[in-house]
């Protein structure tokens, strides 16, 4: 799934397991609802977009101004059921104009046929000439664009100040200053069995993904058409290493758990970094103000160790009878103006250009964002991430079921399988 | 108009009445139950993936959906778990249903009145709500079972109860059970209201010891309450799909697995609708298989 996605709400779950059984064939009869696309469009948007300011109000009264006969009606979806309810809008060829995608999800949609080509209408789009070419990349098929880059998140080390000063820790440069800081306030504060110098859950991929890159390894290769797992291969071996030396040494996380919630536990004071979104900064108020990031550093000192760049793309499917229309109201909620407003918000702007306009506490984050890594551009891709085969791997490394070399050549052998 | 006539007009009349009587609910079912019922079946026997629902129609393959299945290991593993989950809890819960049921009956009124209570706001407790109270009760970081264990003195680290599936599946059933509980209680207490105090007297004017009334005359006067409750129970708890999803956040790893996990996967996780229609008919074909035998006995008393 999506990256700088909000832990799933209740409500979600619920509507998963109502659908758990008589979903299998649900689906065919329900349809959505609609007037005629003249009137009205439906945009489905995730509840991420409550979060930047104006940007959505200020695009619809822009809209409204220039198209005054079309009512915009934005529909909030959630995570964890809106492939699913797409599916069935797909089947009845009527639903929504406009639809909001993760962007590790668009690119099945993308090659089945299922969104309209937008690469004419590109040049019309806000800065598409800067955009973050991971967010371009994901929205991209064959060299046609299906879905416009619409925010990004990216991952940076979140601290506690505080605590590095008490031990005369200075920011980390290097991967080697990371650990050996971490080690200090292991031995400084480790006698409290629930204190984690980095707090690093076992099925944590995003986090053990970025080592990876970070040696020049990959998830996967393409090569000669075909994909092939590249977890196995020595960079690859060399980052999963870092991961299980960082989760042995450091971290008293759950080496089965995930980081659903970690920057609850970072709330609970017990934790001196983790790795986190920059909105994780909301959400930890026992902590105060005693926060700041710096992005995780490389083996090569100096640099920054790649991050995942997660996000959000904007696309319209392809039943939809007036897509320019579609196009137009993407175009009015991805312009400079918007993009501004939600850069201001702390959100990573669709563009390169305006990264810089993220400052304060956040900025190491943003900065983040200039250095990515992304999934494999494969059409089944969803596939791994469904078949938990990263998460798998890590805590069977993490927890020592399995050595690094093993685990890494089944997930490879998995991947390889589930990808072609 | 003779009177033969008459009669003739007034049995038709009878003819037509019960079903016309019944035809609203009947086109309801049909339209209900039966189409989606006649989606599914047809489902399972074509390749219907997000290619095909673009293109609208999806492709005939006859058994392939099936065979694929069958020949799958992985799936006679999860059909086993969930056939032995399923036992277990509809064991649990029937056994420790009908023990509070029969306690129930000679307990002083104002712990009846009580042990009612509590049943009554544990089945009013929406499950979502109750799943996640159980989760939080075995979470890793905020634990208060871990909590409670060491308060006796014991030294326990924090403990992830699901990494392994023995104590992940205890856990999870007990939960089910749980839910389960009032329901069975409260009918099997009702039944024993029912059994007829003079029948019980007589019994024992004629020299039987308590363990013989309980066996000779209560128990077989329960049976049809408890094959039921048995039949009702097997066919909740082998489609039990949200404890399992909710308890592992929505990511239950492959050994987590169940059918109704596994259909899920199939349709909703990686689009293969005709897939999930396969799965999901082996499951209700397989749930007639277990319970056949229960609804016979049951259809068998309903003749005599």
């Amino acid at each position: 799934m999506e990256a700088c996605m909000r832990p799933l709400r209740a409500k979600s779950i619920a509507a998963i397991s109502v659908a758990a059984l008589v979903g299998a064939v649900a689906f065919t009869g329900s349809s959505v609802a609609q007037a005629a696309t003249q009137k009205s469009i439906t945009v489905w948007l995730m509840p991420d977009a409550k979060d930047f300011g104006t940007a959505l109000a200020d695009a619809n009264a822009a809209f409204a101004a220039a198209y005054p006969n079309t009512k915009v009606n934005v529909e909030f979806q959630t995570w964890s059921d809106h492939l699913k309810k797409l599916d069935a809008a797909l089947v009845a060829k009527k639903g929504p104009d406009v639809v909001e995608f993760g962007n590790t999800e668009v690119m099945k949609y993308s090659a089945a046929g299922a969104l309209a080509d937008l690469s004419s209408y590109k040049p019309t789009f806000g800065n598409s000439a800067t955009w973050l070419k991971a967010l371009e990349d994901a929205g991209s098929y064959n060299g046609k664009l299906f879905a416009v880059p619409y925010y990004a998140g990216a991952r940076a080390i979140m601290y506690r100040p505080s605590l590095f000063k008490a031990q005369g820790i200075s920011v980390p440069k290097s991967y080697a200053d990371f650990l050996s800081a971490g080690k200090k306030l292991m031995t400084a504060y480790g006698t409290d069995k629930d204190f984690s110098a980095v707090y690093l859950p076992g099925k944590y991929w995003y986090a053990a993904m970025s080592f990876v890159y970070d040696e020049g390894g990959a998830i996967a290769t393409k090569s000669g058409g075909k994909w092939v797992g590249s977890l196995d291969s020595d960079a690859s071996i060399r980052g999963l290493n870092r991961f299980k030396e960082v989760s042995d040494l450091l971290s008293r996380a759950d080496k089965s758990g995930t980081e659903a919630a970690q920057w609850d536990v970072f709330n609970g004071g017990k934790v001196a970094m983790s790795y986190s979104n920059g909105w994780e900064s909301c959400c930890i108020p026992k902590v105060g103000a005693d926060w700041a990031f710096f992005p995780m550093p490389s083996v090569k000192a100096g640099k920054a160790s790649p991050a995942f760049l997660g996000g959000s793309n904007l696309a319209v499917p392809s039943y939809v009878s007036n897509k320019k229309l579609a196009a137009t109201w993407i175009r009015y909620y991805t312009n400079a103006t918007q993009m501004k407003t939600i850069a201001l918000s702390g959100a990573i702007p669709n563009n390169t250009k305006m990264l810089n306009l993220i400052s304060g506490p956040a900025a190491p984050v943003a900065a983040a964002a200039k250095n990515s890594w992304f999934v494999p551009g494969a059409v089944k891709w969803v596939d791994v991430e469904n078949a938990n085969t990263l998460q798998t791997m890590l805590s069977d490394i993490a927890t020592g079921k399995k050595t690094v070399a093993k685990a890494a050549a089944d997930a490879s052998a998995e991947i390889t399988k589930l990808l072609n | 108009m003779s009177t033969a006539g008459v009669v003739r007009v007034v049995r038709r009349k009878l003819q037509i009445w019960p079903y016309l009587l019944i035809a609203p609910s009947l086109i309801a079912l049909g339209v209900i139950l039966g189409f989606p019922v006649y989606k599914l079946i047809s489902l399972s026997f074509e390749q219907y993936g997000l290619a095909e629902i673009i293109a609208g129609k999806g492709t005939f393959v006859g058994l392939s959906n099936f065979q694929e299945i069958f020949s799958d290991s992985e799936f006679w593993v999860i059909l086993r778990r969930t056939l032995i989950f399923t036992f277990g809890m509809v064991a649990v819960s029937i056994l420790m249903g009908g023990w509070l049921a029969h306690l129930m009956v000679n307990m002083h009124p104002v712990i009846r009145r009580t042990l009612n209570l509590v049943l009554i706001l544990v089945w009013a407790m929406p499950q979502l709500v109750s799943i996640s109270v159980w989760r939080w009760l075995f979470s890793f970081e905020f634990s208060i079972v871990t909590k409670m264990i060491n308060s006796f003195g014991f030294e326990m680290d924090k403990h992830n109860y699901f990494v392994n599936t023995l104590s992940g599946f205890t856990i999870i059933g007990a939960c089910v059970a749980w839910g389960a509980l009032p329901f069975i209680t409260i009918s099997i207490y009702a039944a024993l209201t029912q059994v007829p105090k003079d029948l019980i007297e007589a019994a024992e004017i004629d020299g039987a010891n308590p363990r013989q009334v309980f066996r000779s005359i209560i128990l077989p006067m329960l049976l049809p309450v408890y094959i039921i409750l048995i039949s009702l129970s097997i066919i909740w708890d082998f489609q039990v799909f949200s404890h399992i999803w909710i308890f592992l956040d929505s990511r239950p790893s492959a050994e987590y697995y169940t059918m109704a996990i596994y259909a899920f996967q199939k349709s909703f996780g990686l689009s293969e609708y005709g897939m999930g229609a396969a799965i999901s008919l082996i499951m209700i074909a397989a749930l007639i298989g277990v319970t056949g035998y229960y609804l016979r006995q049951m259809m068998r008393m309903g003749d005599e």
